[in-house]
């Protein structure tokens, strides 16, 4: 039943990404927030910045995913007031970050400090949201789109870990951990080569 | 009744592929193109299989861990390739991967697990470097990366498989025959490369 509803959250977050960002665009209110969360997981960068930290989180466990989730959503909402200054190294903070987040869970979280995981959260929320402001100041934008932004992450985030929690949880067999290991391991190759590409292409 | 909710969500996400793809535009070959270039290289599938079944060999943690940390040099050797960094002899480095991979497992050779992780690192580099030289010529270069570390990982978990051979009596000799196939491949394509 809960691996059912995780499911149908990460459907319903990602499954309509595409189809409706382009259809609404002068939308407002509830839409533009919808809009927003949408749009804020349409580029290859967040969705890896996503995946990596869902990873992370979910391997270490029901408790930690949570404080995890805490933390992650500290620091999207922290990133609103920090994108104006930090808005131009968006997309290379949120894939070295990603980056990070993978690494970290392909040589297991067991060997690493505490501090690391909700550090790496705040870290990744940060990154999220100063990268699809994009620079763009708190109030030359309406509240409706810094909804959006905070909560398309945040949902797609807390489905993928919790989806990883549950898998984790009915499959106790170890090959599954490591299969989960070598995931994150082809994570870190993605984030690797794409900021390869962001930083030869100047962005 | 485990098993019908992530089926469910995974033929979700098949049937709306098709709205996605839509955006393509008809560019053919950027996954698929980066899925096969392993593949259908046999100097790159020799070592990539390779990998697995001296993993194998080895057994655990080998097992995992250079199926682990192959792609993640691998992506570090690719983006050297992709940032123009010059880094000379690399087809012998990949010709020679084969080569000393198939020796490894033709004797099955058992090394410290530093050593093993050197050795994988060291080949990791000379064919990310290779797949990141061709990248930027590529129709969609984040996706063909995608591709290749997919296949990458796959070809891996075929060697994996293969090593697993050793296990059934007779299997061993299948193995180590796959290994001596695998070192004349490699010394096929050295004297090629020289």
């Amino acid at each position: 039943m809960k691996i059912g509803i995780a499911c149908w959250a990460t459907v319903l977050a990602l499954w309509p990404g595409l189809a409706l960002a382009h259809g609404m665009g002068n939308s407002v209110g509830y839409w533009l927030t919808l809009e927003w969360m949408l749009e804020s997981i349409n580029s290859p960068v967040v969705p890896l910045l996503l995946i990596g930290f869902a990873v992370l989180a979910g391997t270490s466990g029901a408790d930690r995913a949570r404080l995890a989730a805490g933390c992650f959503v500290a620091g999207l909402l922290a990133g609103i007031p920090a994108a104006e200054g930090f808005g131009a190294y968006g997309a290379v903070g949120a894939l070295v970050v990603g980056a990070v987040c993978s690494v970290v869970s392909a040589a297991s979280l067991r060997a690493t400090p505490k501090f690391v995981l909700p550090v790496l959260s705040v870290a990744a929320g940060l990154a999220a949201t100063i990268y699809n402001l994009d620079g763009h100041a708190i109030a030359s934008l309406p509240i409706a789109v810094h909804f959006g932004i905070v909560l398309g992450p945040f949902i797609t985030g807390l489905a993928l870990t919790s989806w990883i929690v549950l898998i984790l949880d009915a499959n106790q067999q170890d090959w599954v951990r490591i299969l989960f290991r070598i995931f994150s391991s082809w994570c870190f190759a993605a984030n690797v080569i794409y900021l390869a590409f962001q930083i030869k292409s100047g962005g | 009744m485990k098993l019908l909710a992530p089926a469910l969500t995974i033929l979700t996400f098949i049937a709306s592929a098709s709205a996605a793809s839509a955006h393509i535009g008809g560019i053919p070959g950027r996954f698929a193109s980066g899925f096969f270039h392993p593949i259908l290289g046999w100097d790159h599938v020799a070592a990539m299989v390779a990998v697995g079944i001296w993993g194998a060999f080895l057994g655990r943690p080998a097992l995992w861990l250079l199926p682990i940390l192959f792609p993640m040099i691998m992506a570090c050797g690719a983006a050297l390739g992709i940032a123009g960094v010059p880094l000379s002899h690399i087809e012998t480095g990949i010709a020679l991967s084969s080569m000393v991979l198939g020796v490894l497992v033709l004797f099955g050779v058992r090394t410290p697990l530093w050593v093993a992780c050197i050795v994988i690192g060291i080949f990791a580099v000379c064919h990310g470097y290779a797949h990141g030289v061709e990248l930027p010529e590529a129709s969609n270069p984040f996706s063909f990366a995608i591709g290749f570390i997919v296949s990458t990982g796959l070809l891996h978990l075929c060697g994996i498989g293969i090593g697993y051979l050793t296990k059934y009596q007779g299997g061993k000799i299948v193995v180590r025959a796959t290994g001596a196939v695998i070192a004349l491949v490699g010394t096929a394509f050295l004297v090629g490369a020289m």
